[in-house]
């Protein structure tokens, strides 16, 4: 090392005893964690058949074992591992997913007010899914039957990706995205999404039209392992790319110039954040419906725990989420039983106060 | 190590042209200011030199090469910049806007917080590592930022990385006299250390006092390049501003400064009007 380096390295101005504080919230992906673990035990032990705390180990042992002879075994085999163990997988991952999603467009618009659902994106995604299945019988759309099972998630997907292709052509035009212009351009989108999907009731039959109604509310009631193995690709997609983009979403918020001076590619990146976004949510659409407001609260919480680095927010949002949409999942089968309340009526109970809380406090919080 | 050459460079953006025919060399060692009028092309010609906008005729190349050849991170390496009016919506720790400066994976800044620390000293800036960004005044956004900036050089000044550059987009705007002082000094330090350091500046006598090369802007071509003492005349004031202004110099050690000429402005201003009223 040269003088001149000696002299410009800002480390030799550095008191000693001064220390940057390590990341915040380190404690807080363990505690989330433990989180989840007990609302996914509570969600394989409550529902309408009491399979209670106590018999689980033993159904877990039987089920291991294969030995399911004993008929109360079998069916609380059968509730446990056919319904209520498919169903805590989908809402953990769609929790996780949406929440992943939300924290992950809140960065790349600079704005905690994106929300997947707020934005139209999920409208978009369950737009197309509801084509697939009111049109799929028709010449239009039968070829996606190439797909199979994985036609709802990948017609989920491309809508979503188009929505959210669309918002950041809105975003590029005007330079910067505004909190007025992101949230009327996805009311606007939400609302051109929610009449094509009304007018596909028209062309349903009505089975095809209950289906559409869950769809439009969110719900897990329909889950099954077909389900789980359909989103099992878009779990995996996501755990190994959204690792990568968080140093990119830091810079992102410092604006799309100075992501770019910190050395990040920011079209590539943009395009990846983007198509990552349509996948989780087209995925989280394709199997629950449209579930509000879990990206938009569940970062938002986080931020206030572990600050805006996504370094933690990715991680921390994703297992929060998942715990999140899982227990609200536990209140909506129990709170009307025998029936069941629709997912995003819950997540709208919880979600709504907190949406309103930071329009309200935006100023605070330099939103725009 | 660390030149930047524009040759003939004209940008066009959404049908304007915003600079055009502009000749520059941004010298290691040298600390350079552009000045000249609002809407002259300054920020433009440090947008092209910090590889954010491309020249739409002419080129920008760093020590020989394209600007536009180097990938994102090699830029990042090289080149920090301190845009204008940098904001951050998102309650971030001082500590953590700094280390952004080093978000380039393989930095290894995680392992060396240290250099965030000693950046924020520079600005002066020591003990604000835990405070919230948000609560803090336009002026200690701004150093936080130039603070930013450094953090990414040194970081990369560790992996060898040398013939570095940094742009400063009015880095005085919201400071005060004092801040400004301590800014100028960083960087006069900075361009003693071999670097390459290139400021916008509107605050002419700062740009006199603290400038190797002073660059003049002007309807987006550059006027005048030179030292402080051989480019700041009246006439050329005049011309480039069209403001009155006297150039001066101070009687013992001969440093040029420039006062704004008010009477001679308000006698221009009084024959306007008269022009204006007896149309």
């Amino acid at each position: 090392m040269n003088r001149a380096e000696m002299r410009f390295d800002t480390a030799a101005h550095a008191a000693p005893v001064a220390a940057l504080p390590k990341s915040r919230g380190q404690w807080v992906l363990p505690l989330v964690g433990v989180a989840l673990v007990l609302v996914a035990i509570a969600s394989l032990a409550i529902g309408p058949t009491g399979i209670s705390l106590g018999s689980l180990p033993r159904v877990l042992k039987a089920a291991l074992s294969g030995d399911i002879s004993d008929p109360v075994l079998r069916r609380e085999h059968l509730v446990l591992v056919g319904i209520r163990l498919p169903r805590m997988l989908l809402g953990a991952f769609v929790g996780g997913a949406l929440a992943v999603a939300g924290a992950m467009m809140q960065g790349l618009f600079r704005n905690p007010l994106a929300d997947p659902g707020l934005i139209g994106v999920s409208s978009g995604a369950a737009l197309a899914a509801v084509a697939v299945i009111a049109l799929g019988a028709t010449p239009a759309l039968s070829w996606m039957r190439v797909f199979g099972f994985y036609a709802l998630p990948v017609a989920a997907f491309a809508g979503g990706l188009v929505t959210s292709l669309v918002l950041v052509w809105i975003a590029n035009r005007s330079g910067t995205l505004s909190v007025a212009t992101l949230l009327l351009s996805g009311v606007a989108i939400a609302a051109i999404a929610g009449a094509l999907t009304g007018l596909m009731a028209y062309v349903s039959d009505d089975r095809e039209l209950r289906d559409l109604t869950l769809w439009s509310m969110g719900s897990l009631a329909g889950s099954s392992w077909t389900k789980v193995i359909a989103v099992v690709p878009f779990v995996v997609a996501l755990l190994i790319v959204t690792p990568s983009l968080t140093r990119a979403l830091n810079g992102f918020l410092l604006g799309e110039a100075e992501a770019y001076h910190l050395g990040i590619a920011v079209e590539r990146v943009k395009l990846v954040i983007v198509v990552t976004t349509a996948a989780a949510v087209g995925a989280a659409v394709a199997v629950a419906g449209v579930v509000g407001f879990v990206g938009l609260v569940v970062p938002h919480f986080v931020r206030l725990l572990t600050g805006p680095d996504h370094r933690m927010v990715l991680p921390v949002s994703a297992v929060l989420g998942a715990a999140l949409v899982v227990g609200a999942d536990v209140v909506a089968r129990i709170i009307v039983a025998p029936a069941e309340l629709p997912l995003g009526i819950v997540m709208a109970v919880i979600g709504g106060p907190v949406f309103l809380h930071l329009v309200l406090s935006r100023g605070v919080a330099g939103a725009d | 190590m660390g030149r930047i050459e524009l040759s003939s460079v004209t940008v066009e953006r959404n049908g304007r042209t915003l600079i055009s025919g502009v000749d520059l060399a941004l010298e290691p060692g040298r600390l350079t200011v552009l000045i000249g009028p609002n809407g002259a092309g300054k920020s433009t010609a440090l947008k092209v030199a910090s590889g954010v906008w491309p020249a739409t005729k002419g080129a920008a190349t760093l020590d020989g090469r394209n600007i536009a050849d180097y990938k994102p991170r090699e830029l990042a390496e090289r080149r920090a910049l301190v845009a204008q009016g940098a904001s951050l919506g998102f309650p971030f720790t001082v500590g953590e806007v700094v280390m952004l400066g080093a978000s380039v994976p393989g930095f290894g800044l995680d392992a060396n917080p240290e250099i965030a620390v000693g950046a924020l000293a520079a600005v002066g800036l020591t003990g604000f590592e835990a405070r919230n960004y948000l609560e803090l005044s336009g002026g200690e956004r701004q150093r936080v930022h130039i603070a930013r900036a450094l953090c990414q050089l040194n970081a990369a000044m560790r992996h060898g990385v040398d013939g570095q550059v940094i742009l400063l987009d009015e880095p005085t705007a919201s400071l005060d006299p004092a801040h400004q002082t301590q800014v100028m000094a960083l960087c006069r330090h900075l361009a003693t250390s071999g670097l390459t350091v290139v400021l916008v500046l509107h605050d002419l006598n700062l740009a006199a006092a603290w400038a190797d090369v002073l660059v003049v802007m002007a309807k987006g071509r550059v006027r005048a390049v030179g030292s402080p003492r051989d480019v700041l005349t009246d006439d050329l004031l005049a011309s480039v501003y069209d403001w009155p202004a006297r150039v001066n110099t101070t009687p013992h050690d001969g440093d040029v400064f420039v006062l704004p000429h008010h009477a001679r402005y308000m006698a221009s201003a009084a024959s306007g009007a008269r022009r204006d009223s007896a149309r």
